[in-house]
């Protein structure tokens, strides 16, 4: 012993060390090593055989320290993750010390007070705490308690899995709102992510009878630590949870914990490069390289899944649970049935006990064949069934759709012929650290090829909006990309990526020994590289290339594209949105059921059939984004007029979609009306005896929409000026507004948009996104047209005419190509880039589901919309004061 | 049926039907057949009607867990186990 120092040696344990004896054995022999080389000053428990070392206990939270670092600098996740690795880091540094026999009950109480830590305070303030969170907490912890007292009253199985399912409906009414609860809508997924799946394997696990487990055991595994931060969550097996609890030794499983965290992090930092970068629209596909690039990120977004997987894992190693990988390896799957071993292991562990093996047995009496053949496709029935299950519980809504089932099916088909082959021919195995030759991992790698090309066309299958726009991204396989980089090129470059680390796992390796040091050192070193690169004083050292990419990481929001899509409404008609995309899913997942909708399903929107597609209804009212929104007779958004201006009146009419409508705030905060405030404060001094600003924003408006209202409505009003308003991201909603009008017959109005249809000989009765993305290719050509016909139309009746760019709070890239044309049109182009500056722009949303400005983005756009109009007085000659410095204000 | 004949057994199955090729000395009593991937779904299987028919047991498919397949040895004291019931 090491008597009065603590020391820490190194420790080369060779994994056949692991494997080569039970765990008991194994548990004796390594707790006398370590006895041996980790001592404290202090004596250990004398009833336990486990060992102290004050040099391991501060490696393994030094390295917990980093990954929390790591997660806070790049906002991997949530808050709540942060909130919880806090908890979990705490509770771990206390966990160590703790005789055995206390730490499954530390454990369970460490678990509820990350569920209260978290609910206390969802919000993105950390000094905003909720006492109602703590309701919410009790709530979770009071239906789990009854939902498990269930499965444990004294009556028969059959019954109390009756009562199970009754509770259940009573839930399931209370998640679609039909009953009203005392709990707040964030209660769902935590509450479904700890018990739609673990209520079933107890319950199996409880029919077995077996040895009665202990209360800390129940708690644990239902009330697990992360669980609170993760809605998708890995489906544990209790008998594996219980089993796996310190089956070996703990430094092991503490370091194993560690190390899986940061793989995790790997995992999420890989998949954030993708969402920001490589996601790509059906509708933008024009080339081979686009089609490449649509087809392969779908499969790689699958990466958030694993990433968060590994580190739900990984914390629960430091707490003790050995348990298996969730994820093994899954791009390099050599065949579908190596893929569905690989991919999730936990929720095909979860099937083959409920589902295949049961069934299976029931079924082999009429021959070996057809009980796989049938037991496998039940199996992939019962995982489309329980995915939508998981969703209903998750979002409240059913998410069946046709990509969906024919996805589960035709892997259902694919893993089906492949076990038929493998259980007549036979699968090559071998046994760990085995390799095989140089032929036999050629082979191999060539499969895993082949398999991953497959898994991505059927993936990027599953996520397309429809069946149909799936099909028309192949027109493009003809079409080089105009640029210098090849198809094969890139072809060679995936299939290297693949098949070269297929190659060498093929081929495999020496066993690897084991050493508790070594994996300190990787982990630690890697962990505090990453760390440092992440603070922007050290990577904005590195350049532009490097600052870009870490932006990319850091952005934990939507990308441009969802941003887009999300804002022109595209999500509410999806019932599967989320469910290949984690940002979304986080978007909806906190919106209100009520109250959100659309401003297209709330009363004050009347449709015209034709074009601008809808008006406001004239003198209405009603509650739109938590507020109340009042229309003029005129049909406008602002206080009544008289239609044409009073002498000595200068009269600015606005045009623009949602952002400039006042999605989410009062009729009294939009910038439009505060702006008309400020000209008049000032308007003694400018020789006009009074400004209007006219609101004819209407939300969900696109370029063409407001082309039409200009002539139909707006000049009517005998402007002075017209401002229109744009962002990026509304490009796509014009060409969706284009085919909708092209299908309706609306958009026959303009000779413009029947060039177009003339030249392009499109059928105008196809599926709406086969249509958007044969238009997309016009995009460019119809903004010009339109904008032109503004500025035409606008100077014929000698009203100047502005483009304003107004940036959402949290975009990211100015709409270049909008700008230029605008330009090019005649358009005064104006900026009002750095409105937001000195914000974070999280606390100028209306709300974290909705993107528009909320109150105070409202007076910031007034002011510095005054602020560039006083700049530019030569271009538009208001008269106006000089601004006040903002502090005087 | 003893364990030793048992474990001989289900060695010689599992090298001629899983591991055609390998060496019989690398496959102990203890090596981990589920977690090292050796036995998965299909293997699983038919090891099972292997056993039921050799060893003239009836095994349910809750019984298909790692504790009583993971190793030749497990396997051994489970066979025997479901022998003693019978």
């Amino acid at each position: 012993m090491g008597g009065g120092t603590s020391s820490l040696r190194i420790f080369r344990v060779p994994q056949s060390y692991f494997l080569s004896m039970s765990a008991g054995s194994w548990l004796r022999r390594a707790s006398v090593h370590w006895a041996k080389t980790l001592s404290l000053p202090w004596s250990a428990d004398p009833t336990e055989t486990e060992s102290r070392s004050i040099l391991a206990w501060f490696a393994i939270a030094g390295q917990l320290a980093l990954f929390i670092a790591l997660v806070y600098l790049l906002r991997l996740e949530t808050n709540a993750l942060v909130r919880v690795l806090l908890v979990a880091l705490a509770g771990w540094c206390v966990h160590y010390f703790l005789p055995q026999r206390y730490r499954l009950p530390f454990f369970v109480l460490l678990s509820f007070a990350a569920i209260a830590a978290v609910f206390a305070n969802l919000g993105p303030n950390w000094h905003h705490w909720r006492f109602e969170g703590f309701i919410d907490a009790a709530w979770i912890a009071a239906i789990g308690l009854v939902l498990i007292g269930i499965v444990h009253l004294p009556i028969a199985f059959g019954w109390r899995v009756l009562a199970l399912v009754g509770a259940g409906c009573g839930l399931a009414a209370a998640r679609m709102d039909w009953i009203a609860t005392p709990w707040t809508r964030a209660v769902w997924p935590v509450l479904a992510s700890m018990f739609m799946f673990r209520l079933i394997v107890y319950a199996y696990e409880m029919r077995r009878d077996q040895r009665m487990a202990t209360v800390s055991e129940r708690l644990a595994y239902f009330f697990m630590l992360p669980n609170v931060c993760f809605p998708l969550f890995p489906v544990v097996d209790f008998r594996t949870f219980r089993s796996s609890y310190y089956n070996a030794d703990r430094h092991y499983i503490y370091q194993t914990g560690v190390q899986w965290m940061f793989r995790g992090a790997v995992h999420l930092i890989c998949y954030r490069i993708v969402y920001q970068r490589f996601v790509i629209d059906a509708a933008d596909v024009h080339n081979q390289i686009e089609l490449l690039q649509f087809i392969i990120w779908p499969f790689l977004l699958y990466l958030k899944v694993s990433g968060t997987f590994h580190i739900i894992t990984g914390i629960l190693h430091l707490f003790g649970f050995n348990l298996p990988e969730t994820h093994n390896l899954y791009f390099l799957s050599s065949s579908f049935t190596d893929f569905w071993r690989r991919i999730n292991i936990y929720w095909k562990d979860f099937i083959m006990k409920i589902v295949y093996y049961p069934l299976y047995f029931r079924f082999r009496r009429w021959g070996e064949s057809v009980a796989l053949v049938s037991a496998t496709l039940l199996a992939f029935v019962a995982t489309w069934l329980l995915h939508n299950y998981q969703w209903f519980w998750l979002r409240g809504t059913w998410v069946f759709t046709w990509n969906d089932f024919l996805f589960w099916m035709i892997l259902a088909v694919l893993v089906t012929i492949n076990a038929l082959y493998e259980m007549r021919h036979g699968r090559t195995r071998r046994l760990r650290g085995g390799a095989l030759s140089w032929n036999g991992a050629l082979q191999t790698a060539g499969r895993t090829i082949g398999v991953f090309v497959v898994i991505c066309l059927l993936w990027s299958f599953w996520s397309a909006s429809s069946v149909p726009q799936w099909f028309s991204v192949f027109d493009t396989v003809g079409v080089k990309d105009p640029g210098k980089t090849t198809p094969a090129l890139v072809l060679v470059a995936v299939a290297a990526i693949v098949g070269i680390p297929a190659l060498a796992l093929a081929r495999g390796g020496a066993d690897r020994q084991y050493s508790f040091r070594r994996s300190v050192a990787s982990v630690g070193v890697c962990g505090l590289i990453a760390v440092c690169i992440s603070l922007p004083v050290v990577h904005d050292r590195f350049g532009e290339t490097v600052s870009t990419a870490m932006a990319d990481i850091r952005t934990p929001n939507l990308n441009s594209r969802d941003n887009a899509n999300l804002e022109r409404g595209y999500y509410e008609n999806l019932v599967n949105v989320g469910a290949f995309n984690p940002e979304l899913w986080i978007v909806y997942g906190q919106r209100p059921p009520d109250g959100w909708e659309g401003l297209n399903e709330s009363p004050l929107i009347e449709f015209t059939g034709a074009l601008p597609t809808t008006y406001l209804r004239p003198i209405s009212q009603a509650d739109f984004k938590g507020t109340r929104v009042h229309i003029n007779r005129w049909g406008m958004r602002d206080k009544d007029y008289e239609k044409l201006p009073s002498p000595g009146t200068l009269r600015i009419a606005i045009v623009g979609s949602s952002h400039v409508f006042g999605a989410g705030v009062a009729d009294e905060e939009t910038f439009e009306g505060l702006l008309e405030q400020r000209l008049n404060e000032q308007a003694a001094d400018s020789g006009y005896r009074h400004y209007d600003v006219l609101n004819f924003a209407i939300g969900d408006y696109s370029s063409l929409d407001i082309l039409a209202i200009i002539e139909d409505r707006v000049l009517s009003f005998k402007p002075n000026y017209i401002f229109y308003f744009e962002h990026s991201g509304l490009v796509p909603r014009m060409i969706e507004k284009v085919v909708k009008a092209i299908q309706n017959g609306s958009a026959y109005r303009y000779d413009f948009v029947r060039d177009i249809v003339r030249e392009s000989g499109i059928d105008t009765s196809t599926d709406p996104d086969v249509l958007t993305r044969e238009l997309k290719r016009y995009e460019e050509r119809l903004l010009r047209v339109i904008y032109s016909r503004i500025v035409e139309t606008a100077k014929r009746e000698g009203v100047g005419v502005s483009w304003i760019y107004l940036p959402r709070p949290d975009e990211g890239t100015s709409p270049e190509l909008e700008r230029r044309l605008a330009a090019e049109a005649g358009f005064n182009v104006l900026d009002l880039s750095g409105v937001y500056d000195g914000y974070d722009w999280r606390t100028l949303l209306v709300a974290p589901w909705d993107k528009h400005p909320n109150a105070t983005g409202h007076r910031l756009i007034a002011e510095k919309l005054y602020e560039v109009l006083q700049q530019h007085q030569d271009l538009i000659p208001l008269n106006l004061a000089v601004a006040p410095p903002k502090e005087d204000r | 049926m003893n364990s030793i004949q048992i474990r001989t057994m289900a060695r010689d199955f599992i090298l001629n039907e899983f591991l055609p090729g390998e060496r019989p000395e690398n496959l102990t009593d203890s090596t981990e057949l589920i977690t090292d991937g050796i036995l998965d779904s299909l293997a699983t299987l038919k090891l099972v009607a292997y056993l039921e028919k050799s060893c003239g047991i009836e095994i349910a498919p809750d019984e298909l867990v790692p504790e009583n397949l993971n190793s030749i040895a497990q396997i051994a004291n489970f066979v025997q186990s479901k022998q003693a019931s019978t």
